[in-house]
């Protein structure tokens, strides 16, 4: 049975954040290549490509970024153009991190980062509220510790 | 089935000393004096390198050589290492002192190994990977033959962790059957056959047979006649030569590397634990232990699925440097087709013969396959006729053509035959999926092993329908993660979900007992 414990995924700030950001990027580019393009039309094409997938993506990214915990695993599903769904089980985990840049600490937010055995990181939760984070962390935590197997 | 005698007594038997408490009860231990050859031998070459740039001063050369000396000295005292119930623990560290400890149950892999110095001096090297880190987690750099072995069984036994070792016998304790051998003609086989050097030393060979005369010389002299200079049209040839000498020296070299490397490569399977053989000047004696194989998998480039080969690779989480074309891993370096499925299922711990019987992509996998080939195909005849339009005007629209036309009938065959190569088939407890036009790769995987389940569909699948399905493993993080390419987008997602349900324990398993592994 799928429960949705948490579909409330981020707020809206992180949209906001992730816009300046990509902004800012977007402004570095003509500033790099001066005479290399003549009147920098292709810098500009570029910028403004930039600038419209950053306006438009992150809303899109939000909506499609979604997780849930469910039963005996968990569940994320995100991707503007490739789209992907990691199911995650709960006996699997190692261990959890919960990261916040300097960024995201000023908006109050908090990524979480789920570790299998596999290498890299095997799940991100990005956007959360920081407390929301922690206690999701201390939950998959005690998930963790039911069904723990060596590798 | 053999006897596990050890080959030239590589690995000797000589019993310790009745009733001494060595590194294996617990008591501290260094390593074996020789640990200090070793190590000198390894930093040689940066000493010789330091001695010359420090000029040829020889008080300064005498001082770096000493220095080096009393370092490795204060090294070797400093060096401790044990085996405790539960885990390996080593000391080590002059100045920032370190303690490790290698928990038992976390040790995936146990590899002994024995360069040229250490068989100089009758040691051998044993390397302990535990999962995590890209590099090897507990090494001891030289310790007495018998210790080593007993060290290794110790870890690699399965039976109730802190068991006596005395109760252990040296010899005869799990008889050693032979999986595999390779003689040293397979091998030369294996070199020729694998890898990208040997490719494309085959596909130049067979373009140098359909037109010695016509193609190559043709086009060698199309380049040197636009040479101004004759004589540096001749320094050109010369050079064309050098290279392609240069080449064949290289594909020689990595032959014989291949060679040396395998040299009297012998898979065995004893006590539950694979064991590989191999090397002709660095002996190598690696062992997994079967429950820690993450995935098995079946590799077939294009010029030995022609000759019927194929060779065997295990996935192991945390050995070290074992992604890629490296030895690592390897259960097989070349055998026929049959041996090489054999070997692989006896290996992943699955039933039957030969290869699997896999279901095909639906045929939209295929039609994208071919939207592929001809948007390759355009590309191509559009750059063409770019480039012709721009020097000769006129004919650009035949070049364009031909290049198109050129392109799309090798595209679209290779197009076909990466949609044959594609393949799944889930048998309950084990997965298999097959992808790859050239090198076709076939993985099993134990549903077991799987860690994270991920679909996923670029723009161009989502409009297809399809979906990728990721099986990822524990594995090292050089290697690729398996997946089934391609699959229909709900079929995807439900064989997502159903193995999901089938990894997580149901809830009364989750309270009750805890599976060992």
């Amino acid at each position: 049975v799928r429960t949705y414990w948490w579909i409330r995924g981020g707020i809206r700030t992180i949209v906001l954040s992730a816009i300046a950001f990509v902004v800012d990027l977007g402004l570095m580019i003509p500033r790099l290549f001066p005479e290399a393009l003549p009147e920098g039309v292709f810098a500009g094409a570029i910028s403004l490509l930039v600038l419209s997938w950053s306006v438009a993506a992150p809303p899109v990214a939000y909506r499609r970024w979604r997780f849930a915990l469910r039963s005996h695993d968990l569940w994320i599903r995100k991707g503007i153009l490739v789209r992907s769904v990691s199911v995650i089980p709960y006996r699997r985990l190692q261990f959890v991190d919960t990261s916040q840049g300097p960024l995201a600490r000023l908006f109050g937010l908090a990524e979480l980062v789920v570790h299998t055995a596999a290498p890299g990181a095997s799940g991100r939760i990005p956007g959360l509220d920081a407390e929301e984070a922690e206690e999701l962390r201390e939950r998959l935590a005690h998930l963790e510790s039911s069904g723990d197997e060596p590798v | 089935v053999t006897n596990p005698s050890e080959p030239e007594s590589s690995i000797g038997t000589g019993p310790l000393e009745p009733g001494s408490r060595g590194p294996l009860e617990g008591e501290p231990a260094r390593l074996h004096p020789a640990a200090l050859g070793v190590w000198f031998g390894r930093s040689l070459l940066s000493i010789i390198v330091l001695v010359v740039v420090a000029g040829m001063i020889p008080v300064v050369g005498v001082a770096i050589i000493g220095a080096v000396i009393l370092w490795l000295g204060a090294r070797y005292l400093r060096f401790r290492w044990r085996l405790e119930p539960d885990a390996v623990v080593i000391e080590e560290g002059l100045i920032i002192r370190k303690r490790r400890m290698i928990p038992r149950d976390r040790i995936q892999t146990v590899d002994l190994k024995r360069g040229v110095l250490h068989r100089v001096l009758g040691v051998v090297e044993v390397r302990i990977e535990a999962i995590g880190g890209g590099q090897t987690e507990g090494a001891l750099a030289a310790l007495d033959p018998a210790l080593a072995e007993r060290l290794r069984r110790t870890l690699l036994s399965r039976r109730a962790v802190g068991a006596p070792p005395e109760s252990a016998p040296e010899e005869g304790e799990g008889e050693e059957e032979v999986w595999a051998r390779v003689g040293p003609g397979a091998l030369v086989m294996a070199g020729l056959t694998g890898g990208r050097v040997g490719v494309v030393a085959a596909v130049l060979g067979f373009l140098s047979q359909i037109g010695p005369q016509t193609w190559f010389e043709q086009l060698a002299d199309e380049a040197l006649g636009r040479m101004p200079d004759p004589t540096l049209a001749e320094g050109l040839q010369a050079l064309i030569l050098l290279g392609f000498l240069a080449f064949l020296a290289a594909f020689a070299l990595s032959v014989a590397a291949t060679v040396i490397a395998h040299w009297g490569f012998t898979l065995s399977s004893a006590d539950e634990t694979l064991g590989v053989r191999r090397g002709l000047l660095t002996q190598h004696r690696d062992t997994v232990p079967l429950h820690r194989i993450q995935a098995v998998r079946v590799e077939e480039n294009l010029i030995r699925r022609l000759l019927g080969l194929g060779a065997v690779r295990a996935v192991v989480a945390g050995r070290a440097g074992s992604g890629g074309s490296d030895a690592g891993g390897l259960l097989l370096p070349v055998g026929s087709a049959q041996e090489a499925f054999l070997v692989a299922r006896r290996a992943a711990g699955v039933e039957g013969e030969g290869p699997p019987r896999l279901t095909a992509m639906p045929p939209r996998a295929l039609r994208r396959r071919r939207v592929r080939a001809l948007a390759a195909a355009l590309l191509a005849g559009v750059g063409a006729g770019l480039v012709a339009g721009a020097r000769w005007d006129g004919s650009a629209w035949i070049v364009a053509a031909l290049a198109f036309l050129a392109c799309l009938l090798p595209a679209w065959r290779l197009a076909a035959s990466a949609y044959q190569g594609l393949g799944w088939a889930d048998h309950g407890g084990y997965l298999v999926v097959r992808e790859g036009v050239f090198n076709r790769r076939t993985t099993f995987i134990p549903t077991e092993r799987l860690q994270v389940l991920e679909t996923r569909a670029n723009p161009f699948q989502q409009r297809a329908g399809l979906s990728s399905l990721y099986l990822r493993v524990a594995r090292p993080i050089l290697d690729s993660a398996p997946r089934a390419l391609d699959l229909d987008g709900d079929q995807a997602e439900a064989w997502r979900e159903r193995l999901g349900v089938r990894l997580s324990p149901s809830p009364r398993a989750a309270t009750g007992t805890r599976s060992g592994g």
